[in-house]
């Protein structure tokens, strides 16, 4: 028999619950979620009209796919001993390394589709499904992508949209269930794994083009450690590996990027627009050495 | 206690059907997006999600590389149509508004240069939508 406390306690929770559903109920689009933290900053722009950020400043990282087709398109040839051997996949123990090393395999993957590598592919696309598995992300690799794939082994086009939209899922996956501070861990996963065979072909090289790609990485860098900086204090792996993000992030600071705009040119019919503006890297050799040492050391850190 | 147990369950389960019935309806604004990222274009692997209201603006911070033509394309409800998303430069050029475009759901991008962006998502006042989840995905040409 319930007390009369305990019975008054379950109607006031009842009678919360029923009153938040129906001021859910009120909003014309009956769009809510969960608490969502605000920080609102006001700017009053004179030319624009009043703009408030409302905690929605987002940050992108390029894909490591970009730079797997910039590499093939420099017609160097493919390098196996650039990748993150998959048999080191089981050394992976806790959420923190599977889901960066999620993240450097499937760059990994990008490399090896792009030359066709389409055995050893299978491989780094086994382990992929097993750490998306152990991260409870296996939703993105489901059994009907997983037959795409194997039905497309010999079509790299069709793997990297396939494959590409699978992070793409596991991504949304990710933020819609919390659980964000895993996804910017594949994403820092896959900035870090491409750069670092960027690094690596440069020196091998000589590339400018490559050398040039990897000097851009200043803003998409400072792009990753704002995404991951709300996870400073989650435990001393995220501290670690920001701090070092911030180390490497003195070292771009020194590339000046030379921007001029011209104005675009427009093509309705195609729906296309040429953006015309120009930006110029100045980036020395003792930079580019600088920071591919620092690079090759994080990635160290991560992958053994 | 039988009055109780029923009303609280029944709480619990009007606020679990709301709450499907938001993720239900971002999945349809996610469809409308992801139907345009299709070959050539691949994927850059992330989704951009922002909840606005009419007055707010939300803002992606993207590097372009130079060599490579982009697809940007956003939505917000359950019709195309709904979304103003506009592309600046770091010096606040603007780039292109598809505003200009009858809020065209998608529109395609060359860059002859890296260049690093800000694009810019609001609701169409036109559309009277007090406030709605924004999708956004960004996919780059094979």
């Amino acid at each position: 028999m319930l007390s009369n406390k305990l019975r008054s306690k379950i109607k006031l929770v009842s009678a919360i619950l029923l009153m938040s559903v129906a001021i859910n109920g009120c909003n014309s689009d009956g769009n809510n979620e969960d608490k969502i933290e605000q920080n609102i900053e006001s700017n009053i722009d004179s030319t624009q009209g009043t703009l408030i950020k409302f905690d929605n400043t987002l940050f992108s990282i390029p894909s490591p796919y970009e730079i797997a087709f910039l590499v093939k398109n420099s017609n160097l040839d493919f390098d196996k001993s650039l990748l993150n051997p998959y048999n080191k996949s089981h050394n992976y123990t806790n959420n923190f390394q599977k889901a960066l090393n999620l993240g450097v395999y499937g760059a990994n993957l990008g490399y090896l589709n792009v030359f066709e590598q389409n055995s050893e592919g299978i491989q780094y696309f086994s382990v992929i499904k097993i750490l998306s598995q152990e991260l409870g992300i296996e939703n993105a690799f489901d059994k009907q992508t997983i037959t795409r794939i194997e039905n497309n082994l010999g079509n790299k086009d069709s793997l990297m949209f396939i494959i590409s939209n699978s992070y793409r899922k596991a991504d949304q996956y990710l933020k819609d269930n919390n659980r964000n501070d895993i996804g910017v861990l594949i994403l820092a996963g896959g900035w870090l794994e491409s750069t670092y065979m960027l690094t690596q072909l440069s020196q091998s090289s000589k590339n400018k083009e490559i050398a040039t790609r990897i000097g851009e990485q200043k803003h998409p860098l400072d792009n990753l450690i704002k995404i991951l900086s709300p996870y400073y204090n989650q435990s001393k792996e995220y501290a670690e590996l920001i701090d070092a993000l911030i180390d490497l992030a003195y070292d771009f600071d020194g590339i000046d990027i030379n921007y001029t705009y011209s104005a675009p040119t427009v093509d309705v019919k195609n729906k296309l627009t040429v953006i015309n503006s120009k930006s110029e890297l100045l980036m020395t050799d003792q930079q580019l050495k600088t920071i591919s040492d620092k690079i090759s050391a994080i990635r160290k850190k991560i992958v053994d | 206690m039988k009055k109780i147990t029923t009303l609280a369950i029944a709480a619990i389960l009007a606020l679990a059907l709301n709450t499907n019935k938001t993720i239900a309806q971002v999945d349809v604004t996610t469809a409308l997006c992801t139907k345009h990222i299709i070959s050539p274009y691949i994927s850059d692997g992330q989704q951009y999600k922002a909840l606005l209201n009419s007055e707010e603006i939300a803002e992606f911070h993207s590097t372009f590389y130079g060599g490579t033509t982009y697809r940007i394309t956003g939505a917000t409800g359950q019709t195309e149509g709904n979304l103003i998303f506009s592309l600046y430069d770091k010096e606040r050029n603007l780039l292109f508004t598809n505003r200009d475009y009858q809020n065209s759901i998608y529109w395609d991008f060359k860059f002859i240069s890296t260049i690093d962006c800000i694009i810019e998502a609001e609701l169409d006042a036109a559309s009277k939508a007090k406030s709605g989840f924004v999708i956004m995905l960004i996919g780059f040409k094979q």
